[in-house]
């Protein structure tokens, strides 16, 4: 079988041209966004949402949308995209169901990484911090996958959900010991129990090019990403470097889930979640599933975001204990499910 | 086959009763406030100043005791845990147990005051309350029509509940005031914040009740490790034992963490190194569990309080600073 | 196998002893710190009924945020919560002092206090209590003058109490002659605070110089936060309302650290009061308390501000 007709097989299993259901996740991202532009503490309409993003005077409530809501929500966009797509490689390079960056020690890396900096450089400014939270979600990662390729057998969903565990585990008591000790603690869970609240334009200038950057060679790579996780056997045959490509799928998944905790802090199981609902309707071409889970992620982002904002208005909820909450029922359906998928 | 010997069974338990008074020494005299190794026997015997006395009996001996008490139950928590869900990964911390309790223990709090008097004593039952309905919901997405239970399946489920169920604390509590959010916040990283004499108390029973228990039945917890077919053909009613155990590891671990904080690989660490010293028979290793597992915790908590003054480093944190790295090495070796 | 098992375990006990020898090293210069207590005492009427103080403390451990109230009467600060411990103007005043909290008895104990004051929020009080006589205050129970005498009658310096507060009165109502002659009898100020990328706004007696402004020099406080406060007496707000809640003159209490990118925005430039140049700055660490000493500061910087206008 040829590149051609392997990718064919995989095709002809969904009926739906593949261009309807982008524009469906489209649609469904844009009425999350504008959904959560206009609700919010203060009183706004839709007029004044038209107002703010295109209006050169605009009003009082436009003003409030435009600086205050449009940024916050972008950012949602932004991470719930990095997030979900960064779930999707992983799970489709690891064959895991269960893969996220949260359970798998990103999260915690770039948690630890920020105390560290926290503690050592204060005034490490937006960039530095990044750059932290990158170099943290790297050795979290590593540590995770090199713990679980080390025995025979490689990647088993028991062995690396536990390695997860226990790295993560680590790496947040780290973060713990760190911030005590130099007696940051509070800065930094400012930064990851903060949730997307107050993010500026300035945050987001100095992460999108970052997250955009990721997305588009995720989707370059989309199509070796399906041949990888069906079968690497297949992969090398057909002539592909799968070790390359592993790297650079790695730096991306990094990437992603670096610029997300430095946007909004801690935030598991979105990763996990999102690929998942949008299988049903992707089959298992990571061509499409990409792009799905960008607007997907997205618009879940979105709702969440929102709902941590009125919940208990005016105080915020923070929105990691919201997805975890409902993290969890996805979570333990795939686990149930799973089947020899897990031995 | 390597036999172990009884003889060394008593050798490790008496070593590790040496040690537990060292370190019980060192514990008693280390902190902020000055009591020498050589006034404490004279303060016990109530031959010390006012302030020594105040030290000893109302800070340091209770949070002692304590501390030493909840690492036994944990200890023995994890090691019939492992036992009977023939897994030697489980421990109450990373299944979700600890969550499941500290989540029972938001709620009781979001309608008490944090200074809850004589409400101490029901705290650990309802911490109870929320161990054994996270241990069933667990259980019940393990368990497949025909398959009976999974042990991989109760793990990856526990790992999931305790990251949601710690999400669940945190919303509970975050519209409250200010103090039970950070009362939360501290439990999750495992600080030992029942440092008085009724905690005590209130934990006792549980131990004193549960451990013979547990200790009567080792045998059976031998005889469900040999697996189902066999255990069954031997004439253990497995799911009646099965049962009866794992309600009772849920319950020490339970009532230890609701005095003291979400505290893992207390549980995870201590059977496996009794085990490896003593052998796979429960009548041995879990003596042996229980006692490294208390003074495991004794050790973590006192580092812990001496580092990073004022407030120190909570001892659920400094256990997962040493617990993790040897529960990687576990994980590489299987 | 036993050998594995004793390495453990003796990497452990070192551990251990590393740690505590950290702590050893440190109690030996507390120990010797030992000073004359007064055996004299007296009977203060405090909120859980008569207690027996020192008639004159030496050494006092404060955990609430009265540090201020005990300099001002001259009264040795041995130990001091970290709010009181983070304010530069007290810092010589404090240089001495140890950064103590609730949490830390053994802390407490070893400073050998003669007398602890605290909230009747503070934890462990049963503990404080058999380590020195120990006195509580609700916050908010009495107004801030009226606190101040409290404390003076506590550490039986009364009069010196009710002097201050008479002397500030006497300022207090000169001070409003000047402002209001200045800036009018009817402007209006709102105090806000960021913390913890949260706003707040207060009320007449949540400390950031509220006492002073409201119940000292009567400024106007906006109707709209008036109602807000009125149930905690602060209130917590979202940065899209804050133009709402804006008074003619607006007082932000700031800390560089936290967050403060709302001011950058253009909401928050178009409210009348910043455009109007009405906006003063103060730093939340030397205004978060309404102790005598931060008071006059208070006062001094409010009207040396306001006559300027």
């Amino acid at each position: 079988m040829n590149k051609r007709e392997t990718l064919n097989k995989i095709e002809s299993k969904r009926r739906f041209p593949f261009a309807f259901k982008l524009i469906a996740a489209m649609c469904i991202c844009v009425a999350a966004f504008l959904f959560s532009i206009v609700f919010g503490a203060a009183n706004t309409g839709v007029h004044d949402v038209w107002d703010a993003l295109f209006s050169d005077d605009p009003s009082k409530a436009a003003l409030i949308i435009k600086e205050l809501r449009l940024p916050r929500e972008t950012a949602a966009l932004l991470v719930g995209a990095a997030l979900a797509v960064s779930g999707a490689i992983m799970q489709g390079m690891t064959k895991n169901p269960l893969a996220d960056p949260g359970l798998f020690g990103l999260t915690a890396g770039s948690n630890a990484a920020l105390a560290i900096v926290a503690a050592l450089i204060p005034t490490a400014n937006y960039f530095h911090i990044m750059i932290a939270c990158f170099v943290g979600a790297g050795i979290g990662a590593l540590l995770v996958f090199g713990i679980s390729s080390l025995k025979r057998g490689g990647f088993t969903s028991f062995r690396i959900v536990l390695a997860g565990a226990a790295v993560s585990a680590f790496l947040f008591a780290v973060a713990e010991g760190v911030g005590l000790y130099y007696k940051v603690s509070k800065n930094v869970s400012a930064w990851t129990a903060g949730g997307l609240i107050g993010t500026t334009w300035t945050q987001i200038n100095v992460i999108m090019p970052f997250i955009l950057i990721g997305i588009v060679v995720a989707i370059g790579m989309s199509r070796q990403l399906t041949i990888l996780s069906m079968d690497e056997g297949i992969a090398t045959g057909l002539g592909q470097r799968t070790g390359l490509i592993k790297v650079i799928l790695f730096i991306i998944i990094v990437l992603l889930s670096g610029t997300a905790v430095a946007l909004a802090g801690n935030l598991a199981f979105v990763g996990l979640m999102i690929p998942h609902m949008v299988r049903p309707f992707a089959g298992s071409d990571y061509r499409q599933i990409i792009p799905l889970c960008i607007f997907i992620g997205g618009a879940f982002m979105l709702v969440a975001d929102t709902l941590g904002r009125t919940i208990h208005a005016p105080f915020e909820t923070p929105i990691a204990s919201l997805i975890a909450i409902i993290g969890l029922p996805f979570f333990l359906f795939i686990v149930r499910k799973g089947g020899r998928a897990f031995l | 086959m390597r036999t172990f010997s009884t003889k060394k069974l008593q050798f490790t338990v008496i070593f590790l009763l040496i040690m537990i008074v060292a370190t019980g020494a060192i514990a008693l005299a280390t902190g902020s406030a000055s009591l020498p190794i050589s006034r404490i026997l004279p303060a016990l015997a109530g031959d010390g100043t006012y302030k020594e006395q105040f030290i000893l009996f109302d800070l340091r001996l209770p949070r002692l005791i304590i501390t030493f008490l909840a690492g036994m139950a944990l200890a023995m928590s994890g090691a019939v845990l492992q036992g009977v869900t023939r897994n030697d990964l489980a421990d109450p911390g990373i299944i979700g147990i600890n969550s499941g309790a500290g989540a029972a223990v938001a709620v009781f709090f979001l309608f008490f005051p944090l200074e809850a008097g004589s409400f101490i004593y029901t705290l650990p039952l309802v911490a109870c309350v929320g161990g054994l309905l996270t241990a069933g919901l667990i259980f019940l997405f393990a368990y497949k029509r025909g398959q009976g239970f999974q042990p991989v399946k109760i793990v990856l489920s526990g790992v999931g509940f305790a990251a949601a169920l710690s999400g669940v604390m945190v919303v509970l509590l975050s519209g409250a005031d200010s103090r039970k959010v950070d009362f939360i916040s501290k439990w999750i990283a495992g600080s030992i914040w029942g440092t008085d004499w009724p905690f005590i108390w209130a934990l006792l029973p549980w131990i004193i009740i549960l451990f013979p228990f547990i200790w009567l039945k080792a045998h059976r917890i031998d005889l469900l490790g040999l697996g189902e077919p066999t255990a069954v053909g031997i004439g253990v009613s497995v799911t009646r034992e099965r049962a009866a155990l794992l309600i009772a590891a849920v319950a020490l671990a339970s009532a230890a963490v609701s005095v003291t904080g979400g505290i893992a690989f207390i549980g995870l660490i201590a059977p496996h190194i009794a085990k490896s010293i003593v052998g796979p028979r429960a009548h041995s290793y879990l003596p042996v569990s229980i006692l490294f597992g208390g003074w495991m915790l004794l050790v973590a908590d006192t580092i812990g309080r001496n580092v990073a003054l004022p407030d120190g480093i909570p001892a659920g944190t400094v256990a997962a600073l040493i617990g993790a790295p040897y529960f990687v090495y576990l994980l590489m070796r299987k | 196998m036993m050998k594995k098992f004793a390495v453990l375990l003796m990497a452990m006990l070192v551990l251990l002893l590393a740690a505590c020898s950290d702590g050893q090293d440190s109690n030996k210069k507390e120990s010797t710190d030992k000073k004359d207590k007064s055996s004299d005492k007296i009977t203060y009427q405090s909120e859980n009924g008569p207690v027996e103080v020192p008639a004159d403390p030496k050494r006092v451990v404060v955990l609430a945020a009265f540090a201020g109230n005990l300099m001002a009467l001259d009264v040795p600060v041995v130990g001091a919560d970290s709010w009181s411990m983070a304010n530069p103007r007290f810092k010589d005043s404090l240089k001495d002092a140890k950064e103590v909290s609730e949490e830390n008895l053994e802390q407490i104990a070893e400073l050998n206090p003669d007398l602890i004051i605290g909230y009747s929020t503070t934890k462990n009080l049963d503990k404080l209590k058999k380590i020195a006589p120990t006195i509580t205050y609700t916050y908010g129970k009495v107004d801030y003058l009226q606190q101040h005498v409290e404390i003076g009658k506590l550490v039986n310096k009364e009069k010196e109490a009710e002097d201050w507060v008479a002397d500030y009165k006497k300022r207090a109502a000169d001070s409003e002659k000047k402002i209001k002659d200045k800036i009018g009898e009817d402007a209006s100020v709102s105090v806000i605070e960021s913390f913890d990328k949260q706003l707040y706004l207060y009320g007449d007696h949540w400390g950031r110089g509220t006492e002073v402004l409201y119940q000292g020099l009567h400024l106007k406080m906006p109707e709209k936060v008036a109602k807000s406060v009125a149930k905690d007496g602060y209130y917590a707000l979202s940065t899209e309302v804050l133009p709402e809640y804006a008074g003619d003159y607006l007082i932000v209490s700031k800390d560089k650290a936290s967050d403060n990118s709302f001011q950058n925005t253009d909401t928050y430039k178009n409210i009348p009061a910043v455009k109007n140049n009405h906006v003063l700055e103060v730093d939340q660490k030397e205004f978060y308390f309404n102790d005598p000493l931060t008071v006059d500061y208070a006062l001094k910087t409010f009207t040396d501000y306001f006559t300027k206008q």
